[in-house]
């Protein structure tokens, strides 16, 4: 637990509350060694599926994108399903906790890549069809989507994943769900176009660094990554069209970064997010990946292996 | 300095509340810990309990929002400025304090906690006073003058708080965004009183409070953006007839009128939750009582009052955080959105009658207060295509039987018992049909207390009591997968409480200005819930299973001492027992255990004070006073804080040892 001396001094609360301490004059917030994690075990670093953005009854292809730590293998088996219980009402969080216990929908197969079909009544559990009995609609988030969860039983731990389901809007008025039908793009997922680092004052590929150097490192990612897309703003009676965020998750097998994800704002145009990086001091090879995610929920992984050498 | 004589009584008061703690402003005011603020001393009142690091009132157990805080008779949201730092009411205007746990008589209702009333002081009719004072927090002034002597005379007061102009200035302007800023934060007060020839009084007050506080924690990763604003603004306009008849008979007739407006802007991400409540508030309160002879009173009264608001919202139906919610401190709430926008009526017109019966031993209070009370919401579904709102009306008749007693078994000692039955509308803003429920029906509880009071000499009172307290129809989320529409919320929680209380007062016989005086009070409780569902009590968030205050304080000439020590059991907490990993977005998850099964650890604060009169001729004086705030040095915890794989946990910390320094001048 670490007190920045001004928080020693001063004794001042640091980042909103959204709890208990809200409007609290003075205290003392600990503050821990929150910087990535390297991937020293297996981990999933991504579900990608194809397409990212899927209606029900539809065929998806479900990959698991995995983060090794070099020289290990993935074990298997994985176990796929989907949840079929939503998040209770005023839980924050983003998945029910029945989720993890629950058995769910079982996907066949046991590999990091699987073949399924989203339930039918997807949009009915996690969207705005209505269900027998008169039950409560489901929210959206604020880009206006609905997500099935996913669960997957891998590598020693549970993880899950929120595939975007396209639904109709069947409490919007009919001339505005018709219009969204018509006008709006399912997502896909953003890719990167390149890691780089900046070196003698300006940008190159980043293929090695010396060891205990520090570098400037962006990714970077083509304009058209950031789609355009339109939906149905909560309590609006009109479409409004904006644009996705970006951001990315950095991973890394050695070295430390300073930020664990960056990325830009949807009013943010610019192609890039920026980090740093610190190399052991010692020469080794370290492998990266790039998890780059936008704002509707599709993601991609890049990977690759840089050279840390004495020059 | 103004005399508490000079006091107008407010309304009709029974000669005995079998509960009540009384405090005059001075006393409140002088002891430590209170940065010279009287009405922070309700905190360390036998019955209320220490609710966290800001401004909570726990009474018997309850939510804050269950105890109904009056400045005058007139019901205000709040007495405290935001964090908690400063009452909404200057110290040199509070009169008395009057804090009640529980069981409080016939005049008041539309609670199921407790009850604290504040007196302010009446402009003077003779002589012009003026009372400046400042501190590191902030400036407040007071003046009155009579119009005509001895006939009538207004006052004016003010205040400024300027704590967050000065303090951020001291921080790394790198760091400044992401601070919990404290509130920025006003009130002021006016008044004019009249006397008439047959002693009837008018007094017309005007009061308003404004608080607002906003932060932001910038991030170059979009997701991790935050950025929060709060205000609550109210004001209240009141008039306050009180007559004698005749027979010996006093009246009472006090309308009001007022408003508040709360906002919360939450943003997490790009996900923002908005809240914005307006509502315009009023009421009335009429009373006479009327002499039965040998002591015996009989009250007869009205105790009206209507809230009419309208409720705009969108957002996370997770804020705001309700009772139970198991929510890591300083995370986000989920990016899923929900809105609504309504308009809700609460009225409710509620005549009592209270006899309070002497007997040679015995005093007995028989009391009923029957509550009618209308609910509306505009709409009674959410909103869909093609489909006309349609709105929802509710009367329902509440039955409030009283009873309090006092057996005088000697000159000195004392039975006394106290039981009643309370009723608490919901909050105007959980009627939606989207976030909340337009149908939710009001809750209903009983209270009761029994103990012995003993006067140990002319010095020091002792009263041992236990109380009970449950409650019944609490509004509680609906834990359902597949709630019903328009039913988010339910009426369907239970809480219950109970402990025994024991307070000692003391008041030495000595001239007023060198008395020693004190208390020490020690509770042990416990606060439970039974949430929609569920099958058993679980501990509330307001449990606290004992709690110790103590304080102490006395005049050398023109110093005065004082000391106050408090003791707390850690408020319950729900631990994390595992975590999911998001492969979306690479966040933990956590997975929480039993709710409220830990402790935080307990909490333990020692405040000394000094203050020192000058005094300056022709009444005039200046008062400086030094508030040492946790001079011992403990780090308490007020709540917890994980790591964000939630592998690691910590605990935040409250005050750091704080001196405080102020200075008050009266004319």
């Amino acid at each position: 637990m670490k007190h920045a001396p001004w928080e020693r001094r001063l004794g001042l609360v640091r980042a909103p509350g959204y709890g208990a301490l809200a409007g609290l004059l003075m205290a003392c917030v600990p503050a821990f060694d929150d910087r990535a994690p390297l991937v020293t075990e297996p981990q999933i670093a991504a579900v990608v599926t194809t397409p990212a953005e899927a209606r029900p009854r539809t065929a998806v292809t479900l990959e698991a994108k995995l983060a090794l730590p070099l020289g290990a293998e993935a074990a298997g088996p994985f176990a796929w399903s989907f949840c079929t219980t939503p998040v209770p009402l005023g839980d924050p969080r983003p998945i029910a906790a029945a989720c993890g216990a629950e058995a769910g929908l079982p996907i066949l197969g046991n590999g990091a890549t699987v073949q399924a079909t989203v339930p039918s009544d997807a949009c009915a559990r996690f969207g705005p069809d209505p269900r027998s009995g008169g039950s409560r609609a489901a929210d959206p988030d604020d880009t206006g989507g609905y997500y099935q969860p996913i669960r997957v039983d891998a590598l020693g731990a549970r993880w899950f994943y929120l595939l975007r389901v396209t639904c109709e809007l069947p409490n919007a008025p009919s001339d505005v769900a018709r219009q969204l039908a018509q006008e709006y793009v399912p997502n896909t997922a953003p890719a990167l176009a390149a890691l780089e680092k900046f070196e003698d004052g300006v940008w190159v590929a980043f293929e090695h660094a010396r060891p205990g150097q520090t570098l400037a490192l962006r990714a970077r990612w083509q304009p058209e990554a950031a789609e355009d897309f339109v939906y149905l703003p909560v309590g609006a009676h009109s479409l409004a069209a904006r644009r996705e965020s970006l951001r990315v998750r950095w991973l890394s097998t050695s070295g430390h970064f300073a930020v664990d994800a960056s990325g830009r704002s949807e009013s943010d145009t610019q192609t890039t997010a920026e980090n740093a990086w610190t190399a052991d001091a010692t020469p080794n090879t370290v492998r990266f990946w790039l998890v780059l995610t936008d704002s509707r929920g599709a993601s991609s992984v890049e990977q690759t292996d840089v050279d840390v050498r004495a020059p | 300095m103004e005399s508490s004589t000079q006091v107008l009584v407010q309304g009709l008061r029974p000669r005995h509340s079998t509960t009540e703690t009384r405090l005059t402003g001075d006393e409140a005011r002088r002891g430590a810990g209170t940065q010279d603020d009287a009405i922070k001393a309700v905190q360390s009142l036998p019955g209320f309990g220490r609710g966290g690091p800001g401004s909570e009132l726990i009474a018997w157990g309850a939510a804050p929002s269950e105890t109904r805080t009056l400045i005058d008779g007139v019901e205000v949201p709040t007495l405290y400025h935001g964090s908690g730092i400063r009452s909404v009411v200057p110290s040199e205007l509070v009169a008395g304090l009057h804090a009640t746990p529980g069981a409080y008589d016939a005049r008041f209702g539309r609670g199921v906690g407790g009850l604290v009333e504040v007196e302010t002081r009446t402009p003077d009719f003779f002589e012009r006073r003026l009372v400046l004072s400042a501190d590191l927090l902030d400036s407040s002034a007071r003046v009155s003058a009579p119009l005509v002597e001895g006939v009538s005379a207004a006052s004016a007061s003010g205040r400024l708080g300027y704590v967050d102009r000065w303090l951020p200035a001291l921080i790394d302007p790198k760091l400044r965004g992401s601070l919990y800023v404290v509130p920025a934060y006003w009130d002021a007060e006016g008044e004019v009183a009249r006397v008439f020839r047959d002693g009837a009084s008018l007094r017309c007050t005007l009061l308003a409070s404004a608080d607002a506080s906003e932060s932001s924690t910038p991030s170059s990763d979009p997701a991790r953006v935050r950025a929060e604003q709060r205000t609550l603004r109210f004001g209240r306009a009141s008039a306050n007839y009180r007559g004698s008849l005749v027979d010996g008979a006093e009246t009472q007739l006090m309308p009001f009128v007022g408003w508040d407006t709360t906002t919360q802007r939450s943003r997490a991400g790009a996900a923002l939750t908005s809240i914005a409540v307006s509502a315009l508030r009023y009421g009335l309160r009429a009373g006479v009582r009327m002499p039965l002879g040998q002591g015996s009173t009989l009250e007869l009264g009205v105790d009206g009052s209507g809230i009419s608001a309208d409720v705009s919202r969108s957002g996370s139906l997770a804020i705001p955080r309700r009772e139970g919610d198991p929510w890591p401190f300083g995370s986000a709430p989920a990016g899923v959105l929900a809105s609504d926008t309504f308009h809700a009526n609460e009225l409710e017109m509620a005549p009592y009658a209270a006899a309070q019966l002497e007997f040679e031993r015995l005093s007995i209070v028989p009391a009923v207060r029957v509550d009618t009370a209308l609910m509306e919401a505009s709409r009674g579904q959410p909103t869909r295509a093609g489909v006309p709102d349609v709105g929802v009306s509710t009367i329902e008749a509440l039955f409030e039987p009283r009873l309090s007693a006092q057996f005088r078994l000697s000159k000195r000692a004392s039975l006394v018992s106290a039981l009643g039955r309370y009723h608490q509308l919901p909050n105007v803003a959980d009627l939606g049909a989207v976030a909340g429920n337009p149908e939710l029906g009001p809750a209903s509880a009983w209270h009761f207390v029994a103990g012995e009071r003993v006067d140990f000499g002319r010095a020091v009172r002792g009263e041992l009591r236990a109380f009970y307290r449950s409650v019944d129809a609490l509004t509680t989320r609906n834990p359902e997968p597949f709630p019903s529409a328009a039913q988010a919320l339910l009426a369907q929680g239970r809480a219950r409480s109970f402990g025994t209380e024991l307070s000692v007062r003391l008041r030495t016989d000595r001239r007023d200005a060198d008395a020693l005086e004190g208390f020490i009070s020690v509770s042990l409780s416990r606060s439970e819930r039974l949430d929609a569902s569920a099958a058993r009590y679980r501990l509330s968030d307001w449990d606290s299973p004992m709690a110790l205050n103590a304080a102490l304080q006395r005049g050398f000439g023109a110093w005065r001492i004082s000391g106050r020590a408090r003791f707390a059991s850690g408020t319950p907490r729900t631990p994390i027992i595992d975590v999911l990993h998001d492969a979306s977005d690479g966040t933990p998850v956590p997975l929480f255990g039993p709710v409220n099964t830990r402790r935080l650890p307990a909490f333990f604060e020692l405040d000394l004070r000094v203050d020192r009169r000058f005094a300056l001729g022709a009444g005039s004086a200046v008062i400086a006073y030094l508030d040492l705030v946790n001079v011992t040095l403990r780090q308490n915890a007020e709540e917890v804080v994980y790591s964000s794989d939630f592998r690691s946990r910590a605990f935040v910390t409250g005050l750091p040892p704080l001196a405080i320094l102020g200075v008050r001048l009266e004319r």
